[in-house]
């Protein structure tokens, strides 16, 4: 009976507050309301404007900046995995304790940072007038947007590596070398192959939230339509169109599930050994 | 050689990269001066300002309140939840599991956009109440996942074995289950304070006018420019975690002896 | 140059100042089955990872047919290794695993897959070669392993502990497959195990480790019926040691009785640890022999029976296919040439 009943608070908890609300944009992203009766009415207007070269633009520099951020998060982060699962046991936990500090700052804070740092009157304008050279814009740029996204989800791509490589079998690389593979070839065929686990869940853990911020791009950017997520958060809290808000979430909700299930596949993750799976 | 100084050189430089910034705002919360840019000499004058706003230290309050309420809620829902699914159907089991990963892939924009449609269209007001739901939303799939687990360690047929041994289905869980999933219940419930207390996107689009927690305090305030308020409150925010890792460090270095 | 085809000249290897090797001095012949045997922590299985060129000799200098290889990074060495836990690349099917050392030396496709199914016909696994890794058992994965090493050609092929995780009737039948490859392809093997018997049975020669030093080099035989000192002989078969005195040439008391022995040299009156095989002791009716004791136990072991004797204070294990019952009292009869005599240690 117990076995029974325990679960059955969060059934409906998942049923309320999971499933419903979005079946409920789902619903909303298919609908409008007519002008005069206020009734709903089954309408592909609002999928459709999604596709309008305004939005498009917007979908595509979206992708285009979280593409960016998360390659560059890869290619500052790999080495940097690399060195953290190489250190000297003593030094390794403080170095990875190092890298999760930040992560439990406040995402706002360590966004806001870089407003001081990159602002009209901020440090990195203070150095350039110390050198006597010209005042630059950095900060409301696409240039600050990425840096921020760089900057608060690099250790998302770093730790995942690292983990993966602390804990690859040692003698596997061994055994490399011994059947003659130099440090590239060792590489090439053995750590990285080996490492692509790591890679991929780094890779999604930057990239979704990267696609998905409005934060960091209204703070760095401030521009209203700049990113998917600033258009979203328009949408329901400003415009008050719901309905074109809901088709743009539907989207971007199969845009994030369907880069998930092709990571997945391009790790070759078992979906047995990988626990939790969707469908 | 050379090797292991670029090593360290570049290791030195992606620290920096992480530091700085912080280590900009720790500096500037002593400074005599709203600029970021000069340092006109030492005050702690932010910090006093920081104490008497209002509107920082209702934030503040409720983001304890939220974070305490919504985490021993979903604590308590995921630890039975888990315990329910752990004895379900293989089939169910899968179908009820796929249904709780879903907050954690998808976008938070989009949870929170989709929480906020449903309680305007349930009429309920957007305020303390709409924000605590959402935190035990997006907290509890965190909870079944750290202690299912424990239930499938757990050595099999020892809710059977109790009760055999005459308990009541309740005295075995209390006694005989509990126990054994208490870490998993630890950690789950010490993600769900933390998610809660970091949380920002969800509670922005779920809370109302008049509630409102430190992200969003933070938020509305770095929309209208630099705020030295903000630097000290990140100091402090930065010292407790600080302080907070090293005690969690020097627990866990004492529980391996 | 000659016949040795590896040496090792004063290896020393310490982690954080605590030495592992402590100034060895070995060879290894051409074609030679040699095996370094001792129990975990002797420093066998670093003194193969220094050949390997997976560690770096503290001090001492490795040499490779007559060339100072101490500094060549494993890549370059013309060895190859059969690891403990067989190393295989999770990633790579089969083929790929085999074909990993030909690939980077650069052979044409055409070459490898030839080499590549050449090699597996000699392991005894034709037709596996599109299989992934952990759909194999351990002893094919084995079999992988040495296929993977043995294709590159190597001067010399280095097994640490290669047979350690299969099962007892999978070992036998491998020691012997090894030794055979060993003879036909005619590489010098260096394999390391724990296993006494292992190494008695597949081995030209023995070096026996224990805490990082050289406690005796010989063939197989020798170290059974010679073992130079009480470690050696303790850990090599069974053996009942007792302490003695040398009495003169030829001559030595323990068990409170003179007995002739066919050892000499040790000096008058030394001190010594007398070793007697279980084998080697006869029994017979009480009084019959030179010493008399009751049996305590007897196990049957499967050829033989394992008896425990008391005689006086001492215990004595004798292995005899002729049982006698518990409680019996026999007499108990040792030859000369069965009196092992080792100097005592420091």
């Amino acid at each position: 009976m117990l076995k029974r009943i325990a679960s059955g608070p969060y059934l409906v908890w998942i049923v309320l507050f999971i499933l419903i609300p979005i079946l409920m944009i789902g619903f909303f992203s298919m609908v409008r309301t007519d002008a005069e009766t206020g009734a709903y009415y089954l309408t592909a207007t609002n999928f459709a404007r999604v596709f309008e070269p305004v939005y498009i633009a917007v979908w595509t520099r979206s992708i285009k900046i979280a593409l960016e951020a998360t390659a560059i998060c890869l290619l500052l982060g790999y080495p940097m995995a690399m060195i953290l699962a190489k250190m000297n046991a003593r030094y390794r936990t403080i170095a990875v304790m190092l890298f999760v500090v930040p992560m439990w700052m406040n995402f706002l804070l360590r966004t806001y940072a870089w407003m001081t740092i990159l602002g009209k009157n901020g440090i990195l304008n203070k150095i350039l007038m110390f050198f006597g050279l010209p005042q630059m814009t950095f900060l409301y740029s696409e240039g600050a947007v990425l840096l921020g996204m760089v900057y608060n989800f690099l250790p998302f791509m770093v730790l995942p590596i690292y983990t993966v490589l602390s804990k690859m079998d040692q003698s596997l690389i061994e055994a490399a070398e011994d059947l003659g593979g130099n440090k590239v070839n060792v590489f090439r065929k053995v750590i990285f192959p080996l490492s692509l686990p790591g890679v991929v869940s780094g890779t999604s853990m930057v990239f979704m939230p990267a696609v998905s911020t409005f934060v960091i791009s209204n703070l760095l950017y401030g521009g209203q339509y700049m990113l998917i997520g600033n258009l979203i958060e328009q949408q329901f809290l400003v415009v008050n169109d719901w309905f074109f808000g809901s088709a743009i979430s539907i989207i971007l909700m199969i845009l994030i599930l369907a880069t998930m299930a092709v990571m997945n596949r391009l790790s070759g993750n078992n979906p047995e050994e990988g626990g939790v799976n969707l469908w | 050689m050379v090797n292991k100084w670029v090593k360290r050189l570049y290791t030195l430089l992606i620290f920096t990269f992480l530091y700085a910034p912080i280590v900009v705002l720790i500096v500037f919360s002593f400074n005599d001066s709203k600029s970021t840019a000069r340092w006109e000499g030492f005050t702690l004058d932010w910090y006093r300002s920081l104490f008497q706003n209002r509107y920082i230290m209702k934030s503040l309050y409720y983001t304890v309140l939220v974070a305490i309420i919504s985490s021993i809620s979903a604590t308590a829902i995921g630890t039975f939840a888990a315990f329910g699914i752990f004895y379900m159907r293989t089939w169910k089991q899968k179908l009820v599991l796929n249904v709780n990963s879903i907050p954690l892939l998808n976008p938070d924009i989009v949870t929170g956009v989709s929480l906020m449609t449903l309680f305007v269209a349930m009429n309920m007001e957007l305020g303390l109440m709409t924000m605590i739901i959402a935190h035990i939303t997006f907290s509890v799939p965190y909870v079944v996942l750290s202690v299912l687990p424990k239930f499938k360690q757990m050595p099999g047929e020892m809710l059977e074995a109790a009760m055999d041994l005459g308990a009541t289905p309740w005295y075995a869980f209390k006694n005989v289950i509990l126990p054994e999933i208490k870490p998993g219940i630890i950690t789950g419930g010490l993600i769900a304070f933390t998610l809660s207390i970091d949380d920002f996107v969800i509670s922005f689009f779920t809370t109302g006018s008049g509630v409102s927690n430190l992200s969003i305090a933070i938020y509305s305030m770095a929309r209208r420019g630099i705020k030295p308020e903000i630097n000290a409150l990140s100091t402090l925010m930065f010292a407790s975690v600080l302080i907070l890792l090293l005690i969690i460090n020097k627990r866990t270095k004492i529980e391996d002896i | 140059m000659s016949d040795k085809i590896v040496k090792g000249i004063n290896i020393t290897k310490e982690y954080n100042g605590v030495a592992v090797v402590k100034n060895i001095d070995f060879w290894v012949k051409k074609n030679q089955f040699l095996t370094i045997l001792g129990p975990s922590g002797c420093g066998k299985t670093t003194t193969l990872r220094m050949i390997a060129g997976f560690e770096r000799p503290t001090s001492g200098t490795i040499y490779f047919e007559g060339n100072d290889i101490t500094d060549t990074p494993p890549y370059l060495r013309q060895i190859n290794t059969v690891f403990q836990k067989y190393a295989l690349f999770p990633h790579m099917n089969i083929y790929e695993n085999v074909a990993f050392g030909l690939r980077i030396k650069k052979n044409s496709e055409k070459e490898i897959a030839s080499k590549v199914s050449k090699i597996l016909e000699l392991v005894n696994l034709s037709g596996f070669e599109n299989r992934k890794i952990n759909s194999l058992s351990g002893g094919q994965q084995q079999r992988i392993a040495i296929a993977r090493a043995l294709v590159n050609e190597p001067k010399v092929l280095l097994l640490d502990e290669p047979l350690g995780a299969l099962d007892l009737k999978l070992r036998k039948e491998m020691q012997l497959e090894l030794k055979n490859m060993q003879k036909e392809l005619g590489i010098t093997f260096v394999y390391v195990t724990h296993d006494q018997e292992e190494a008695l049975t597949m081995s030209d020669k023995i070096i026996i480790m224990n805490h990082g030093e050289i406690q005796q080099i010989g063939s197989p035989t020798d170290i059974y019926n010679e073992p130079e000192n009480r470690f050696v002989a303790d850990f090599i078969g069974e053996s009942n040691i007792y302490d003695g005195i040398m009495i003169k040439d030829f001559l030595v008391r323990f068990a409170d009785l003179d007995f002739v022995c066919v050892d000499s040299g040790f000096g008058d009156e030394t001190l010594v640890d007398v070793v007697i095989r279980p084998e080697d002791v006869k029994l017979l009716g009480p009084g019959e022999g030179q010493l008399n004791g009751i049996v305590q136990s007897v196990v049957f072991k499967g050829v033989h029976y394992e008896m425990m004797i008391k005689e006086s204070s001492r215990e004595w294990m004798v292995h005899s296919t002729d049982k006698v019952d518990e409680g019996v009292t026999v007499g108990i009869k040792i030859d000369p040439d069965d009196i092992h005599i080792m100097e005592k240690e420091a």
